[in-house]
């Protein structure tokens, strides 16, 4: 293939940890699993739309238990990693924000990178809300690591990658192509 | 001819102002919704209601506004109340960030009204 890969494209997770950009199509590679990747501008305009990609994805391949619950946490999650892109690593100047998300049909863990090229963050330097006081600030990153199970992120010099996990409460499990 | 009598009026009006933002309060929409609330209170109301009964969605964004306007109401001597939205998902959110403990939660508009 050439040129940049359309949304439906498909690329391996492992690749994208170590550095492999998605416009460099060459190194991309088809796989047969329930994963998605969606790239959108790094816009507020636009950053619903990987939330919606998450619920989209589980919709129709999972019966979750609590599925209003859990979709809206993972969109939610999902949310404020966008924001936390736009506001922190590309401080509104715009970019590329990328998705990638995958659904074990064995351990039924989700797993959702989300990738940038801006600046760099420390997740560690956000401090703890002080919960049941008048704050307005600090909410964001909180919310992503009550949500979610596992939190990570990694800087490189290709990029940063948010690596989320969730392991889906689900009733039953039919992953397409898998 | 002086009888002694007479009674004294004190009319308090508390001005009290509804605001219910309908759909996704999030992000992208913090903005418009933070201009708003202030272009309210800058008209000399210190009594908020917040109702999000009609709120799907709601983000750290969104909930810093909300913060935001309790604390203006404050600092005028004035509160602020907040309607726990309808969806379920939200409401956890509110109790799991503590909101609902920042906040005096109502259940109804008429509900917080009453209660200034």
């Amino acid at each position: 293939m050439n040129g940049q890969p359309d949304v439906g494209f498909i690329m391996q997770i492992d690749q994208l940890d170590s550095g492999t950009r998605c416009g460099a199509t060459a190194h991309c590679t088809v796989v047969p699993s329930a994963t998605v990747m969606l790239e959108i501008p790094a816009d507020l305009a636009y950053v619903h739309m990987l939330g919606r990609c998450i619920c989209a994805l589980l919709e129709n391949n999972c019966e979750l238990e609590e599925p209003d619950i859990t979709l809206y946490n993972l969109e939610l999650a999902v949310q404020e990693v966008g924001v936390n892109i736009i506001n922190h690593a590309y401080a509104h100047t715009g970019g590329r924000i990328q998705l990638y998300a995958t659904v074990d049909s064995q351990s039924l863990q989700l797993t959702i990178l989300l990738h940038d090229i801006g600046n760099s963050f420390d997740p560690e330097a956000v401090p703890y809300p002080r919960l049941g006081e008048l704050q307005e600030h600090g909410f964001g990153l909180f919310l992503v690591r009550q949500l979610m199970d596992e939190v990570t992120y990694k800087a490189s010099p290709t990029g940063n990658t948010w690596k989320l996990i969730k392991y889906l409460p689900v009733k039953t499990i039919d992953l397409k192509g898998k | 001819m002086d009888s002694g009598f007479s009674v004294a009026i004190k009319e308090d009006i508390k001005r009290i102002v509804t605001i219910a933002p309908q759909g996704r309060l999030d992000a992208l929409r913090t903005g418009e919704f933070r201009q708003q609330v202030q272009s309210i209170l800058d008209t000399g109301v210190k009594h908020l209601v917040l109702d999000l009964s009609e709120t799907p969605f709601l983000d750290s964004a969104g909930m810093a506004v909300l913060v935001t306007a309790l604390k203006r109401c404050r600092e005028r001597d004035g509160d602020a109340r907040l309607i726990w939205p309808r969806a379920e998902p939200v409401r956890r959110i509110l109790a799991l960030t503590k909101f609902d403990r920042v906040f005096e939660m109502k259940n109804s508009v008429e509900e917080a009204l009453a209660s200034f």
